[in-house]
């Protein structure tokens, strides 16, 4: 006997297929405690890839739009809390993702009798790394 | 001398920051985005005594509401040590 064109399509369908969603990986809790708090502060164009980067490592990334005080360029200060053992993993996740790049500013040339614009390169920085040793470490 | 930085829910920083004000703590808060929540959150910076510490703990565990995420964390909290605090 032929099988019907209902049973034959279920044939033809492994039943090992598993439905192609992405997997999210959850943060495991509990999580051990926490002892450093690290400050980053990074540049608007490297937020992205580095948030990405450290929560693949599984710590939770805080967001704070923030600005440089030298140039005025916004940036984002990332808040991370880190366990012990971390810290090496995280500061190589930054060092990675975040890059120095040479921006240029005008400046007036001093003295001139017009203020004639110059372009003067600066090396905008990589990130700035603060760790922080935290006292106590809740969640609630 | 300590300082809190709380990171909890955007919903959660209003009653919070009333609660902080009328027992006379004074914090300063930040709008932030990403972390565990993926959406808005607040982070608020409190300057405390030391032997206020569990007082403010306490405060911030009472004026945030549960939520449905995994783990149903409601907040994070680092407790840092202040060397110097100065108001002028």
């Amino acid at each position: 006997m032929f099988p019907t064109p209902a049973e034959f399509h279920s044939a033809m369908q492994d039943p090992q297929e598993k439905p192609k969603t992405r997997e999210h990986k959850l943060f495991p809790t509990p999580r051990p405690s926490v002892r450093y708090l690290v400050g980053v502060v990074v540049q608007v164009q490297d937020v992205r890839q580095a948030s990405r980067a450290i929560e693949e490592l599984g710590l939770p990334v805080t967001q704070l739009p923030s600005t440089g005080a030298f140039l005025g360029r916004r940036n984002v200060t990332l808040l991370i809390g880190l366990q012990e053992g971390m810290e090496q993993a995280v500061y190589d996740a930054i060092q990675e993702t975040c890059h120095q790049r040479v921006e240029y500013v005008s400046t007036p040339i001093e003295g001139a009798p017009m203020p004639i614009p110059l372009a003067t390169p600066i090396t905008v920085g990589g990130a700035t790394i603060f760790t922080l040793e935290i006292e106590r470490y809740e969640e609630i | 001398m300590k300082m809190i930085v709380a990171i909890i829910h955007d919903h959660d920083s209003e009653p919070v920051s009333h609660a902080l004000i009328a027992s006379g703590f004074r914090a300063t808060r930040i709008a932030s985005t990403g972390g565990f929540l993926r959406r808005g959150s607040s982070t608020l910076m409190i300057g405390v005594d030391d032997e206020k510490v569990d007082e403010a703990i306490q405060l911030l565990k009472e004026n945030t509401t549960a939520t449905d995420e995994p783990g149903g964390r409601r907040g994070t909290l680092f407790v840092l040590d202040v060397k110097n605090f100065t108001q002028i």
